[in-house]
């Protein structure tokens, strides 16, 4: 991921979140809970993501470890 | 909020059309060729199948469950923890395809259209699309224009390319194994299976079986067209070099060579297709929407959209690095996953459909015996499954008699496209008969659910 883009992206997340820190207390509290929750997976990928040998997504794992294999037992069949 | 909005037949079987359509466009269709070769064109049969299962397992939920979607029947068949947990895979599935699809079509935009625009602004803007559409209804209306465009943009394509096509790649037909074939099926039930997000928006969709039967239509339109695209694929390049290609289809278009000055067709194309694609993303988008909104119980959806499209752009741009990352795993793992998560679910789900059916005494059928509208909608529906059953009996008995008779293998392609299109037609008239059903009795009303 491009630097500059990060920066841009972490600036907009802080923006969204202290918009979501105004905006929570006319939710109800369990949509507020999700949001929160979302906003905090996010910042966290986004700091893990800052470790380049991280492998972050479940998506890459499946994709890196059983794509492989399913390719080879369908060209052995 | 979702209940309030209503769609119609019609508007549902394009919408599926929209959604299946365009899933292979990107990222299958190469590996399904590597494994099937020149019998490529026989890849979506067994998925058309399946994807009917999944709309008759909504059915038996519409009918079930009246006014609830699946997250909510999730949640009330299996209590609050077992029902969460199991919605909670149901949304890790739904923001797999969301990824795949964002990032598949972002690498394809930079590919084909933007190769100096930065994949993270086209991925940026994409999602930004994404979030400002909020309700099914605009997505259905704006793939009211799109859809039909899209398909008969297609079949323009197979025709400008009318003088590229030499029968000749297409030899041996059948010549692949049958375990080749098969794969090349199994690679797109993934795609078909798709279908499963629609569950989401199951009380928008008033008549259980007028939804099943646009959906199976809208299956129809998919499989019969992505076959003549294949076949058009196969035609024009041969499985060698298609099988070899990122994308395919849009080597395909940049193929048509009408005249001097018409150059560069493939730009109308995309122009149509991008919206296509668009529409599919959506589609899921409000899906996973819908499923987060069912775990606050609440019914307004605003607030969760910008959250989580933050989290889609950063966790699309960290999955698939490569573009050959995301042919791979729609090829290679896509189904798995999907079957994995779908079979036993669907099982599970039509076992509690039918058991509350039968505590309520709600198993008659939706149109009454006897009349001549039940007769015309069980001919017909016995004429469109027999059709798509001789789709795949025509490919085996032409497999089991191509070492013995192999001028029969050519007959093959003509039965299996006039079958495709019998159940197409068949499939058609069936929803129209329930629909004119639903009017003649005035069942067809906004709020009441049969």
């Amino acid at each position: 991921m491009d630097k500059v883009f990060r920066i841009i992206f972490g600036c907009v997340l802080l923006f969204m979140f202290f918009r979501y820190l105004r905006k929570r207390k006319r939710w109800e509290p369990s949509q507020s809970r999700i949001v929160g929750l979302l906003y905090l997976l996010t910042f966290l990928i986004l700091i893990a993501s800052l470790f380049p040998n991280v492998q972050l997504m479940p998506i890459n794992y499946i994709n890196d470890y059983f794509s492989p294999q399913m390719k080879m037992w369908v060209k052995q069949s | 909020m979702l209940q309030r909005q209503v769609i119609n037949h019609r508007q549902v079987a394009w919408l599926v059309g929209g959604v299946l359509m365009t899933g292979g466009m990107i990222g299958l269709y190469q590996s399904i060729i590597q494994v099937a070769k020149v019998d490529a064109w026989l890849f979506q049969i067994i998925p058309i199948m399946y994807a009917i299962l999944i709309a008759y397992v909504l059915l038996e939920l519409g009918h079930a469950f009246p006014g609830k979607n699946l997250f909510e029947i999730l949640f009330l068949v299996c209590g609050k923890w077992v029902g969460g947990f199991i919605n909670l895979i149901l949304l890790l599935y739904i923001w797999m395809i969301l990824v795949i699809d964002v990032k598949g079509l972002s690498y394809f935009v930079k590919a084909s259209l933007l190769p100096q625009t930065p994949l993270e602004v086209i991925l940026l803007v994409f999602i930004l699309l994404m979030m400002s559409y909020r309700t099914l209804e605009v997505t259905a209306r704006v793939n009211e224009i799109f859809f039909p465009a899209n398909v008969i943009s297609s079949l323009l394509m197979l025709c400008l390319l009318i003088n590229e096509y030499d029968v000749q790649r297409l030899d041996p037909i059948l010549s692949t194994s049958l375990k080749g074939i098969f794969f090349g099926n199994y690679m797109t039930m993934g795609m078909f299976g798709d279908v499963l997000l629609f569950g989401a928006f199951l009380p928008m969709f008033i008549q259980p079986r007028l939804f099943f039967t646009a959906i199976k239509h809208g299956v129809m339109i998919v499989g019969f067209a992505t076959g003549l695209i294949m076949l058009g694929l196969l035609l024009v390049m041969g499985h060698s070099i298609a099988s070899r290609l990122s994308y395919p289809v849009l080597a395909l278009v940049q193929q048509i060579h009408v005249t001097d000055f018409l150059d560069r067709v493939d730009i109308f194309l995309l122009s149509i297709w991008f919206p296509s694609f668009a529409i599919k993303v959506i589609v899921a988008f409000l899906a996973l929407l819908t499923g987060i909104g069912s775990f606050a119980g609440g019914t307004q959806h605003k607030p969760f959209i910008p959250s989580l499209g933050l989290f889609l752009i950063i966790t699309a741009l960290l999955s698939f690095p490569q573009v050959e990352d995301v042919e791979r795993f729609v090829g290679y793992s896509y189904t798995s996953v999907v079957l994995f998560i779908q079979v036993p679910l669907l099982l599970f789900l039509w076992i509690r459909g039918r058991i509350e059916r039968r505590r309520a005494g709600n198993l008659k059928s939706d149109l009454p015996h006897g009349t001549r509208y039940n007769q015309f909608y069980r001919t017909m529906e016995w004429t469109s499954n027999l059709s798509i059953l001789g789709c795949l009996l025509t490919a085996l008995i032409g497999k089991w008699c191509f070492e013995q008779y192999m001028f029969l293998s050519q007959y093959v392609i003509i039965i299996v496209v006039v079958l495709l299109v019998i159940a197409l037609v068949t499939s058609y008239l069936q929803m129209q008969t329930v629909n004119r059903y639903l009017h003649k009795t005035g069942r067809k009303k906004i709020g009441t659910y049969t």
